[in-house]
């Protein structure tokens, strides 16, 4: 099958002389789970805005599932945003009403019985809940999503240990061989075993590209303590 | 998809506007019950007390009218500028659906807004009192404001019409160039809503400037002081009102298409969220 | 709750090995069927593509076989399961031997301990 995201020279300039991401070349394949790992301002969130359409190459191009970013894309990617991105006026059950408006691919079901098991009430406000129930309300609407691409920046960081097992436990549950998940973090050594592959960015380039059992292979350590190694201040 | 969009841009707009507007209804209704409808035409005290209260309702309209166009102008900002952007930007609906349906809903509540202002000062002043001193005066009123000639006996339904549709373009084009600062305000990186109020101080201003000159050119107003050449003629109250909103349409107009336009050009290509 | 694996090393060969202690330990009985490669990744929290990988090298060494749409069952081979066993124990005495040698203990020493600690345990 096709890869779900291939992106060819990809380069996003800012001013003069500043790339936050420069000619980029990387093919994601289906039925992966990848970890996009690079220290603050290396150019992940850039990649992820990329794809996400909410900002434009300024040279080179990148395809989901063969197309352009557009309506298209954005109906079979399911992205995670580090930050609130939710009305937080609204009520949790209008939440997700609001998502199986607008997503076809949204299976109601599982959201309320992922709410069911948090105990969170779909009643609640958002703005009343704490941050990390507030995580958890975004991260199980994502995820009730049937997408070909989950984008999941950040998505254990602000959790206690517990729901952090829950949240991935419920990444693998929802793992299929179609789609492809896209993790961004810093807590590597957390998610490590997890993953398939893993990609290294610094400074908008790409740094290494290899799976998890490569790496502990060949270099007879972890992705954690090669990230150390790597990304070394 | 566009109808899914006005729905939850309406619902939002909704939760305040209805309230605000049902106050101002009910302010309206006050006024009429305790100041007009009582209203006798010698009672000096009255009329005196009338006045303040009607002074009062005026500042509580323009205050909700203005909370009309602030809350608009909060709704366009807040669903796809902060950090509700991230969500509303990947749903999977073109930019140019997400302009349309905010122009429809926020055009529309201006326009019930406009509307509702101006049947509450119909509600005002239909008390009886204030009826009868038009009906005595009826015909020497209107002949007065000039609804003479090609206005004379003028249908009221033709009067309502024509209000109607400037008030709907008026609509459009005040929320238009709500939008349009919203968006060249984004162009400061690090003063957005800043830029935007500035932007929106920059439009309305030049867009004076402009009815201005227009208004000039056509002879609707004069430069000088005491313009005598213009006070010997006859003066007719209603045929100078309808040149200067016709003016005011056909700007308002033209001035909506440049900037909703501009505005769509920027939604597509300078969108730069935080 | 997820198995105890060690990042350092790579997933597939240690979910291998959890399975074969798993089997040797009677935890599965020769002939038993293998929950579905989901379920285990569940239950070891890796990916399930990491896990399909060790079960396939599993089936590669005959320790494990699949039927085509009952699943993945453990071997009724007895000898090679008792076998399996012995290797494992094997390297578990190699690893003690070596620390033990690490430690200065002469060859005499640890026996004498190992029979002590038996009789102990007993």
């Amino acid at each position: 099958m096709k890869p779900i995201l291939e992106c060819s020279g990809l380069s996003k300039q800012y001013t003069a002389g500043y790339y936050a991401l420069k000619n980029l070349n990387l093919v994601l394949e289906r039925g992966q789970i990848i970890g996009l790992l690079g220290p603050n301002g290396s150019g992940k969130t850039t990649f992820i805005k990329l794809i996400n359409d909410l900002i434009t190459p300024t040279s080179g191009q990148i395809l989901i599932d063969g197309k352009l970013p557009g309506v298209d894309t954005k109906a079979i990617v399911s992205y995670l945003p580090e930050r609130t991105h939710l009305d937080q006026t609204m009520k949790i059950k209008d939440l997700i009403k609001y998502f199986a408006d607008f997503y076809e691919d949204f299976r109601m079901e599982r959201a309320f019985t992922m709410l069911r098991d948090l105990n969170i009430d779909q009643n609640a406000r958002l703005k009343n809940l704490s941050k990390g129930t507030k995580e958890k309300v975004q991260l199980i609407l994502v995820m009730s999503r049937d997408a070909k691409l989950y984008i999941l920046d950040e998505p254990i960081g602000g959790v206690d240990p517990a729901a952090r097992d829950y949240i991935l436990h419920t990444i693998l549950n929802n793992y299929n061989e179609e789609a492809t998940i896209l993790l961004s973090t810093h807590l590597i050594h957390d998610i490590e075993n997890i993953l398939d592959q893993v990609v290294f960015i610094r400074q908008g380039e790409l740094v290494l590209n290899a799976s998890v059992d490569e790496i502990r292979m060949q270099q007879g350590k972890s992705v954690d303590s090669l990230f150390r190694e790597v990304f070394k201040c | 998809m566009l109808t899914k969009l006005m729905k939850y841009d309406f619902k939002a707009l909704n939760r305040y506007l209805i309230l605000i507007h049902a106050f101002l209804l009910a302010a309206a209704a006050a006024v009429r019950i305790f100041l007009t409808e009582p209203l006798r035409p010698g009672d000096s005290q009255s009329i005196i007390v009338s006045t303040f209260g009607m002074i009062l309702f005026v500042l509580i309209a323009v205050g909700i009218s203005f909370a009309t166009g602030l809350l608009t102008a909060i709704r366009f900002y807040k669903n796809l500028f902060s950090d509700e952007g991230y969500l509303t930007h990947t749903l999977p609906v073109t930019r140019g659906q997400h302009l349309l349906s905010k122009t429809i809903a926020g055009s529309t509540w201006y326009f019930l807004d406009q509307i509702l202002l101006l049947g509450s000062l119909f509600l005002i002043f239909h008390a009886k009192p204030l009826r009868n001193l038009f009906n005595a005066n009826k015909a020497e009123l209107l002949k007065e404001l000039g609804f003479t000639g090609a206005y004379a006996n003028l249908a009221l339904w033709k009067i309502i019409l024509y209000l109607l549709i400037f008030l709907l373009i008026s609509a459009l084009s005040s929320v238009i160039m709500i939008y349009a600062s919203v968006v060249l305000g984004q162009l400061f990186t690090n003063h957005r809503v800043l830029g935007a109020v500035i932007c929106y101080i920059g439009l309305t201003t030049i867009m004076s400037i402009v009815s201005y000159a227009l208004l000039f050119a056509l002879g609707l107003i004069s430069l000088k002081v005491h313009d005598t050449s213009m006070s010997m003629q006859y003066f007719n109250t209603v045929s100078y009102m309808v040149k200067t909103l016709n003016l005011s349409m056909i700007l308002a107009a033209v001035t909506s298409v440049i900037l909703y336009v501009i505005t769509y050009q920027l939604l597509q290509t300078k969108l730069n969220l935080n | 709750m997820p198995w105890d694996l060690d990042n350092n090393r790579p997933i597939y060969l240690q979910l291998m090995e959890k399975i074969q202690q798993d089997i040797i330990s009677g935890v599965y009985h020769a002939g038993d069927r293998l929950p579905s490669v989901r379920e285990l990744a569940l239950e070891a929290s890796v990916n399930p593509n990491t896990m399909q990988k060790a079960l396939s090298e599993l089936e590669r060494n005959g320790l494990v076989h699949t039927q085509r749409t009952s699943g993945r069952f453990i071997t009724e081979d007895k000898t090679m399961l008792k076998q399996l066993k012995t290797e494992l124990a094997a390297v578990h005495i190699q690893d003690f031997l070596n620390t033990m040698k690490q430690l200065g203990f002469p060859p005499e020493e640890i026996l004498e301990l190992i029979e002590k600690t038996i009789k102990e345990d007993a």
